[in-house]
């Protein structure tokens, strides 16, 4: 009987309560949205596992000793794999549309509206200004992003921001086109663009080294981000280090995201995301992505008004990053008013211009907050 | 002013500075490299 007792307390059962139970459930529900339904699952999958491992009893979120700590710690806490992951994003991006028509730098920077217009609404909501900053981002569609912020201003909000910010990314195609078609008319749906000029390979190496130098000396705290995600982009446009720039939108893009995922997860135990504040920051989560898709609309009706060839407003929405869904989903809003009116590439600009532009907002929430 | 406010101006603004700032040097550039690739063809041919 003493051995059985013996082996029961060696046992973790004691350990466990109702909130790990519901977040196993929760664990597993991602795990199933991520193999069955196909929800970002390079992402979700990881994220799942490391939110299933820490409502385990063990210790491998021990500050110090536990191995997902480490991961987080050196990783996120750090600030490390952020900028990695931008290194990759970088190397995979053609900024081809954005140089051949660089007015959708604009319709980047207007989607940034719904950022702050969330911060207001996590503000009034009772979040701290930091963890509204951090619940802002989220409208930026840009998960990275969002962790690197959070690891700076609100390490406490970095799993639940994360999860919300690519579970809404995944949501994109659900989320935009009711609001797309609310704030355009059928005509404007239908206003078809000039088909972009050709960029040449020169054009397209200057890109990154403009780009890094003007945004460091603008908004230096974004350049770690801006850096790596301009490096990146070098690597891949110069053509001379070919292996580099596979390596880093390949082996070390799939690297990174293990332990990014895994470690996410990882700071979602019961006791922190079983509380009514993670309700708030899903119900803001979707707020910013309405805001930044109508904030971008907005911006390209205002920039018709001054405009001789006007541009098709769906092109806005793709202002929010979320590379290449967001501007997938403005062709296909455009398509269904007028099938031949092909917007995919001119809503690119405003794609890849919405990475830069959630970045240098990220970058003036810490220069301000800090 | 409270410094949700000065969060909100100095962050928009900021976005929307940059992104003029990197229109413009951006067409520069682009006019700059088209030249460049033009006198090179001419030099070539």
């Amino acid at each position: 009987m003493e051995l059985l007792q013996g082996m029961w307390t060696s046992m973790a059962f004691d350990n466990l309560y109702w909130g790990n139970l519901v977040m196993w459930a929760i664990a597993l529900t991602f795990v199933y949205l991520a193999i069955k339904k196909g929800f970002e699952p390079l992402l979700l999958l990881p994220i799942a596992f490391g939110i299933l491992l820490v409502n385990l009893p063990s210790e491998i979120m021990t500050p110090g000793e536990g191995l997902l700590w480490r991961f987080y710690h050196y990783g996120e806490e750090w600030a490390i794999i952020p900028p990695l992951i931008f290194l990759g994003i970088g190397a995979m991006t053609d900024f081809g549309p954005v140089i051949a028509n660089p007015k959708t730098l604009l319709l980047g920077a207007g989607a940034q509206g719904g950022v702050y217009v969330t911060f207001f609404g996590a503000l009034a909501l009772g979040f701290n200004i930091d963890q509204a900053a951090v619940i802002g981002i989220i409208g930026g569609a840009d998960g990275p992003t969002t962790i690197f912020l959070a690891s700076k201003l609100a390490p406490e909000m970095m799993g639940i921001c994360a999860v919300a910010a690519y579970s809404y990314m995944a949501l994109v195609p659900v989320i935009q086109p009711p609001v797309m078609k609310l704030l355009t008319t059928e005509a404007q749906r239908k206003i078809r663009m000039k088909s972009l000029r050709k960029v040449s390979k020169l054009e397209k190496i200057f890109f990154p080294i403009i780009t890094v130098i003007v945004i460091t000396l603008v908004v230096p705290d974004a350049a770690a981000l801006m850096g790596m995600f301009c490096f990146g982009n070098l690597m891949r446009e110069s053509g001379v280090v070919d292996r580099l720039s596979l390596t880093a939108q390949n082996e070390l893009m799939n690297i990174v995201t293990i332990f990014l995922g895994i470690s996410v997860g990882a700071t979602m135990p019961a006791e922190v995301f079983l509380t009514t504040k993670v309700i708030g920051v899903f119900i803001l989560g979707s707020v910013a992505f309405c805001c930044a898709t109508a904030c971008g609309i907005g911006l390209a009706h205002l920039m018709n008004l001054f405009l001789k060839e006007k541009i098709n407003p769906l092109i806005g929405a793709a202002g929010v990053s979320a590379v290449p869904m967001a501007a997938r989903v403005a062709h296909k809003v455009g398509s269904e008013a007028d099938k031949k009116n092909y917007l995919l590439m001119h809503a690119m600009g405003p794609n890849v211009a919405g990475v830069i532009g959630t970045a240098v907002a990220a970058g003036m929430f810490l220069s301000v907050l800090k | 002013m409270s410094l949700a406010l000065t969060t909100f101006i100095s962050g928009i603004s900021g976005v929307f500075l940059v992104m003029t700032f990197l229109l413009i040097m951006i067409k520069l550039s682009s006019k700059l490299a088209i030249a460049l690739e033009k006198k090179q063809e001419k030099q070539e041919s």
